[in-house]
């Protein structure tokens, strides 16, 4: 029986990342200001696996989740300045409407990609990646009060841009530590790994949404689609953990072998 | 251990304490004052001029409420309990020129007007059998101002003349006790 020169390894891995959008196009009824209401930061989130090939070349795949910080009380501002002839009023907390809940927006991608293995030392490397990610963004749901400035007359504006879809590449380097491995022959087959991570995310959300106009004294409704193209580019850093499976018969050698990586014809006996 | 046990007591009896911090608020009405607002800037501001157009115009009642009781230890937007002493139950607008067609001098125009409670998201039109009740927990600052100083009227069926009216405005509370006052002449055109 031989044993292949791979390995699975498993990540956790937690971030906060900043970065900037490009502001979405003018939809109905102040769309674009309504989606252009997130502060420059977030968290993130994201679980993956990968799989080390000879110690050098990983593929990888994992699921992220890109929390954005949202500025709710900003707006209604926002929507203000594109319409000056309406009074532009938010719900109240007792309102139960959705503006003013914790909702935010979010990405939710896979991203699949390689990476590669530098060796700094016995059980420490620099790993370079590049990923594709491909997934969905969902912006706020909530609604605002148009009322205009010369009647009693008042809309209620309700935006929806769930679901849209998302793609963009990532890139970035993990500075990886790992375990000490166990000595040849012992049976234990997992190792540790912890690491901290700096990457470079471009994606672009582009698709399209809702916007319900409700007339609140007749009761008239009409349903606008709407539009949206945002790309989101932020930098991030994190911290990441994970295990990782030696093998049966792991030698210690077999997972921090010196660069140019050589095959020995020892690991490959049963 | 007695010391474990009366600490565990004494965090035992905070947490307790503070399960009924909601606060409970009562209050009563002391008076009635109405005046003539437009609703051009977005919330109602009082106008003392003589003329207004007549799709911005609306009446503003101040109701002048003062605080009798409160117990608890927060007041939460959503949990807290604010009620009057003798609530409102009803209101009723008489116009004192002819208004329209369906409304000679004299008559009742309640049902030309809706009650914005102090968010646009809440606008309840009067007289369709619900009554009035007045309430400050769709404002902004609900928190520091528990209940309603103050209840705008905008107008949403408007006149088809524009001569000069007042509107005499009658609150109706639940013991049966009422109140009344006017607002200034206006033209609304």
């Amino acid at each position: 029986m031989y044993r292949l020169p791979f390995r699975p390894e498993v990540y956790v891995n937690g971030s906060l990342f900043y970065g900037n959008g490009s502001r979405s196009p003018q939809g109905p009824w102040g769309a674009g200001n309504y989606l252009d209401a997130s502060k420059k930061y977030g968290l993130k989130d994201e679980y993956g696996l990968g799989m080390w090939f000879y110690n050098r070349i990983a593929g990888e795949v994992f699921y992220s989740h890109d929390y954005f910080i949202e500025d709710h009380e900003a707006i209604p501002g926002r929507v203000q300045s594109q319409y000056p002839d309406y009074f532009i009023d938010r719900p109240s907390v007792n309102s139960g409407y959705d503006i003013y809940s914790k909702n935010s927006r979010n990405l939710r991608y896979w991203r699949m990609g390689l990476s590669a293995n530098i060796r700094l030392s016995r059980n420490k490397y620099i790993q370079p990646f590049v990923f594709y990610g491909i997934g969905k963004t969902d912006f706020p749901v909530g609604s605002l009060a148009f009322k205009s400035n010369s009647s009693n007359n008042v809309g209620i504006v309700s935006y929806k841009f769930e679901g849209i879809p998302t793609k963009g590449y990532v890139a970035g380097l993990r500075f990886h530590l790992y375990s000490d491995g166990n000595a040849p022959g012992e049976p234990f087959p997992f190792f540790g790994h912890i690491g901290i991570k700096v990457e470079y995310a471009s994606m672009e959300a582009m698709g399209t949404g809702t916007v319900t106009c409700r007339d609140l004294m007749s009761g008239a409704e009409v349903v606008n689609v709407a539009e949206v193209s945002k790309r989101f580019q932020y930098f991030s850093v994190g911290v990441f953990f994970g295990i990782g499976v030696k093998g049966k018969r792991y030698s210690g050698s077999f997972l921090f072998s010196k660069w140019p990586y050589k095959a020995r014809k020892s690991w490959f006996k049963k | 251990m007695r010391s474990a046990f009366f600490t565990f007591g004494f965090l035992f009896l905070i947490a307790f304490s503070s399960c009924e911090g909601d606060q409970y608020v009562r209050f009563k009405y002391t008076g009635l004052d109405v005046a003539n607002v437009n609703s051009a800037p977005g919330i109602p501001v009082v106008d003392g001029s003589d003329s207004i157009k007549k799709e911005i115009y609306g009446i503003r009642l101040f109701l002048f409420p003062v605080e009798t009781e409160r117990k608890g230890r927060y007041f939460d937007d959503h949990e807290s309990g604010v009620s009057a002493e003798d609530p409102i139950r009803d209101i009723d607008i008489i116009c004192s020129d002819s208004f329209d067609i369906d409304h000679p001098a004299g008559s009742d125009v309640t049902n030309c007007f809706t009650y914005l409670a102090g968010n646009y998201f809440h606008m309840f039109p009067l007289n369709d059998g619900s009554g009035f009740s007045p309430t400050a927990k769709y404002q902004h600052d609900y928190a520091d101002h528990n209940f309603p100083e103050r209840a705008d009227l905008l107008l949403t069926r408007m006149p088809d003349n524009t001569a000069y009216r007042k509107f005499i405005v009658r609150l109706k509370y639940v013991s049966g006790y009422a109140r009344t006052d006017s607002t200034a002449l206006v033209k609304l055109y």
